[in-house]
């Protein structure tokens, strides 16, 4: 399973899929309307503005196509500058990460909005799994101490490598076991 | 049997009958005018329904639809319809302010023209101009695309001036294509040599609307060097 896993670089910071769908929609959208009111109008201009940005449909495509090709079977590396945020307690999970390189800490806001550091996590660590595997939102904020890299795993690749690796089944339990524990005593001491 | 003297008559027979709904340039419009509604519809559907999840899962399964199946479709049957649609009277006609004197002529009863007669005749229903105006096969097709791409843009910016000429002598093959061999065009000796083609026709040495004038038969415009509205 793991060998069918292809690590993509980091087009851009951030989910660079979503963004290459999005760039998707607005040429295949554009064009579209553009073909609707050409038709709608009869206008010769529209017609052949419309005629013009039709190349504009392939480039959609294709964006589309490398997104689909990508989205499933990948994990993605991502870059973040020192002191950024990852994901922040309350955002909808939907990935796991695991730290290439840097160090990032793992912040608990309480109920009363104090703040206290949960730990560090550095090369090797990995985070975000509780979200996706309790279908809970972010249990807490994750930032960069130093500028990092991290492999990011989309939830339906995350369930697979959970499911079928009873290894990995083992690892990931172990480490939630302790950071619920962990979770537990912070909010006991607040 | 009255002629409209508009583009719009472009579309009905003579006797005003409007013809039937049907035509390849039809569905070819009418599917544009869906597969475009129905990509915007995927697009805001996908945005509404997967907000923030747009490359993940469910997804992708509308977006195949919606950026991938029919933005296909949509290449193929918009590039139809807009080529069909530009071999159109009514499409050379929209361009009112130059045109309209030409599309007037061609459905005006009293007219002489060469144009009159043939629209009349209904030699080429509905694609009067591009019958005429557009060389023989495929590199014919394309040039006539060309030269209305520069003709919408010269009307667009007014760059244009009137009285519109001809930019080059109209070719006689441009008559030829369809009047070689035709029974009565092959009956007059004068347009013959040893029973074809005369060369004087074919090199253009004698121009077919030299015997056959007036092509249009237009009220001469006033000379300007643009006209607005």
């Amino acid at each position: 399973m793991l060998g069918r896993l292809t690590v993509v670089p980091a087009i851009t910071r951030g989910d660079w899929r979503t963004r290459m769908v999005h760039a998707a929609q607005i040429c295949v959208g554009f064009v579209a309307i553009l073909g609707y009111l050409a038709f709608a109008t009869r206008s010769p201009l529209m017609i052949l503005a419309f005629a013009s940005t039709m190349g504009l449909l392939v480039v959609g495509v294709i964006l589309f196509a490398v997104v689909a090709l990508f989205a499933q079977r990948t994990l993605v590396e991502e870059e973040f500058g020192q002191g950024e945020t990852i994901f922040s307690q309350g955002d909808t999970g939907r990935h796991v990460y695991v730290v290439k390189s840097g160090n990032v800490e793992v912040v608990r806001t309480r109920a009363d909005g104090t703040s206290e550091v949960m730990g560090v996590l550095s090369t090797g660590d990995h985070f975000g799994e509780m979200a996706l595997l309790g279908h809970a939102p972010r249990n807490a904020t994750v930032k960069t101490l130093t500028p990092v890299r991290v492999l990011k795993m989309s939830g339906g690749n995350f369930a697979v490598l959970y499911t079928s690796l009873p290894g990995v089944r083992e690892q990931f339990t172990k480490v939630m076991e302790t950071r619920l524990e962990e979770l537990r005593r912070t909010e006991s001491r607040s | 049997m009255t002629f409209v003297g508009t583009a719009e008559a472009a579309s009905a027979t003579p006797g005003g009958e409007i013809v039937r709904w049907g035509s390849a340039l039809d569905w070819a419009i009418a599917l544009t005018l869906g597969v475009s509604a129905l990509i915007v519809l995927g697009i805001v559907l996908s945005l509404i329904l997967y907000r923030g999840r747009q490359a993940e899962g469910g997804a992708l399964w509308l977006h195949l639809l919606s950026l991938g199946v029919l933005p296909l479709f949509l290449l193929a049957v918009g590039n139809f319809a807009t080529l069909e649609y530009a071999t159109e009277v009514q499409f050379c006609g929209s361009c009112h302010l130059t045109m309209k004197p030409f599309i007037d002529d061609l459905y005006n009863p009293k007219s002489e023209s060469l144009a009159a007669a043939h629209a009349q005749h209904r030699i080429a229903p509905g694609a009067e101009c591009y019958a005429c105006h557009a060389n023989y096969g495929l590199h014919g097709t394309v040039e006539a695309k060309l030269t209305g791409l520069r003709h919408v843009y010269k009307y667009n910016t007014r760059s244009y001036q009137l009285p519109l000429k001809m930019p080059e002598p109209f070719e006689n093959t441009l008559c030829l294509k369809c009047h070689n061999g035709a029974k009565r065009f092959m009956a007059q000796e004068v347009h013959l040599d040893n029973g074809q083609v005369s060369e004087e026709l074919r090199t253009n040495k004698t121009e077919c609307v030299s015997c056959h004038a007036p092509a249009h038969d237009i009220p001469k415009p006033k000379k300007t060097a643009r006209s607005d509205g």
